[in-house]
């Protein structure tokens, strides 16, 4: 566990706009920094992602065009396939919700429920920003896409880097008590009235459209296909929440497994001292991220 | 099972998970960010002078294509007329310029910015979107090599370039000595140091009088 908490600051590194460079009016706020590895395998698993997109993109044809009810069926494991793939990268809120539940005390099942609804927020809020715009507001997707990126990066950092203070003054709070008092979070936090209460906080991290769900969705209504892409647009999220949910169910397990193996006194200071650095960890990534955005052009 | 072993196995199964969600998180694990894929091909272009510029066309992947081809392609008829192609230029394209174009040019070792873009047209060929447009890059030719090296990637990896299988050609080029290769270029790496860009190194110079290729 101390090996993951060290591993942290180097697992986000300086955030980059994630923006479309074609539809964003703005330069790029962050530039990579010097090189320090050996690639080559990285643009392998993009021709794979392009391979992957091609591959989803004539089935969907097929579907739709031939009405084969096996190229459909195909599309949505290709589609799932492609969140899952997509999701292994940087961003997607990975970070955001390891962190979250570090400072936590959750069953695995929250973490499950949690990651799960993190990549849900983030692929259905593709959707309805495609309906929204295309339907309700008659807007063009395209050209309205990076403003609607913009706000809800924003928001969504804004809200994270929030609820990374609150963590941190919760348990500083806790911690500088004194000794006698127990850090230790109350035992009813994995009932699951505490997963209701992981919602909003899902919602915060999953908030900012996901662009290769705009693509899909994009892509079937130029096929006259909303409720095909809805169902891919589903079974991609599905396809992230698998990836999302294993890296904290990872954390979630990992904790668990660690702390079981301390005494009691060890372990209220460890969930003590957890607590803080998640807390400092999820409002320093959201500053860090939110910092492009308010700062000097 | 003793308690000491139950403790042993949790704390081996609680390290392992914690190495697996380090390896997911590291950036360099695994790279699925491109969300647009381009293949790019390159005219090389020399004038009396020397060389004159680049013109560049883009092949984008068919998702991408339908979202600027659904938006701007206003008739329907599938292709892009003269006052589409304007507004594909203004709207999902111009934009590139804060990114150079992608293009990334280097004359003798010293960086050479893209400013400016001339002669963009759009086209709808396959249910693909392809742009072209020319890139002008004066280097005057002498009796010494010159030597232009040129990469197109997007340094945020939003999107991908890949190069077809033929991707440079020399136009109007008789007049001189013209030799390239085409490598990953190691010493300058981007996206997080990840990723090495394709770059094509030409020489070219002023072929002697009387000599033929």
């Amino acid at each position: 566990m101390l090996a993951l908490l060290l591993l942290l600051p180097l697992a986000w590194a300086p955030p980059t706009a994630a923006e479309n460079p074609f539809l964003s009016g703005k330069a790029p706020k962050q530039v990579s920094p010097e090189p320090a590895s050996q690639p080559t395998w990285l643009t392998k698993i993009a021709l794979v992602q392009q391979q992957i997109k091609q591959k989803l993109s004539a089935l969907i044809r097929r579907s739709r065009t031939e009405g084969q009810h096996q190229a459909l069926l195909l599309a949505m494991l290709v589609a799932f396939g492609y969140g899952a793939v997509h999701a292994a990268g940087p961003g997607h809120g990975k970070v955001f919700a390891m962190s979250f539940m570090l400072s936590r005390n959750p069953s695995t099942a929250s973490g499950l429920f949690f990651g799960t609804f993190v990549a849900f927020f983030h692929g259905m809020s593709g959707v309805l920003c495609v309906l929204g715009l295309r339907y309700v507001l008659q807007q063009s997707v395209s050209g309205n896409l990076a403003d609607i990126s913009q706000v809800t990066q924003i928001v969504s950092f804004s809200l994270i880097a929030l609820i990374g203070l609150a963590i941190l003054a919760k348990n500083a709070r806790a911690f500088f008590k004194r000794p006698r008092v127990s850090f230790a979070p109350p035992k009813e936090e994995k009932s699951s009235a505490s997963r209701a209460g992981l919602l909003p906080w899902a919602l915060a991290v999953g908030l900012v459209p996901c662009p290769g769900v705009v693509m899909v969705m994009l892509f079937c209504l130029s096929m006259e296909a909303l409720l095909l892409g809805i169902a891919l647009s589903l079974s991609i999220s599905a396809g992230m929440a698998a990836t999302i949910s294993a890296v904290v169910v990872a954390v979630v397990i990992g904790k668990a497994g660690v702390l079981k193996s301390a005494s009691q006194r060890r372990t209220e200071t460890i969930e003590a001292v957890f607590g803080m650095l998640s807390g400092t960890a999820v409002s320093a990534l959201g500053i860090a991220f939110l910092l492009p955005y308010i700062g000097p052009a | 099972m003793r308690t000491q072993d139950l403790h042993t196995i949790r704390l081996r199964v609680g390290m392992i998970c914690a190495m697996l969600a380090a390896t997911l998180l590291l950036p360099r694990s695994v790279g699925a960010h491109p969300h647009v894929f381009i293949y790019t091909a390159t005219d090389i272009v020399f004038d009396e002078k020397g060389l004159a510029g680049f013109r560049i066309r883009w092949l984008f992947d068919e998702m991408f294509s339908s979202m600027i081809i659904l938006d701007y392609d206003q008739n329907g008829d599938h292709r892009f007329d003269s006052e589409e192609i304007e507004q594909v230029r203004q709207n999902a394209f111009s934009h590139v310029k804060n990114f150079d174009y992608f293009t990334h040019v280097k004359i003798d070792g010293r960086v050479f910015k893209v400013q400016y873009v001339t002669d963009f047209t759009a086209r709808i060929h396959n249910d693909k979107m392809i742009y072209e447009f020319f890139v002008p890059c004066h280097v005057p030719a002498t009796d010494i090599d010159k030597e232009v090296k040129l990469a197109i990637y997007d340094e945020t990896f939003y999107t991908s370039v890949f190069l077809v299988e033929r991707p440079v050609a020399f136009e109007n080029a008789d007049a001189f000595e013209v030799e390239h290769h085409i490598a990953k270029n190691r010493d300058e790496a981007y996206y997080f140091g990840q990723i090495f860009p394709e770059e094509i190194t030409f020489r070219f110079r002023l072929r002697p009088p009387g000599k033929t290729e």
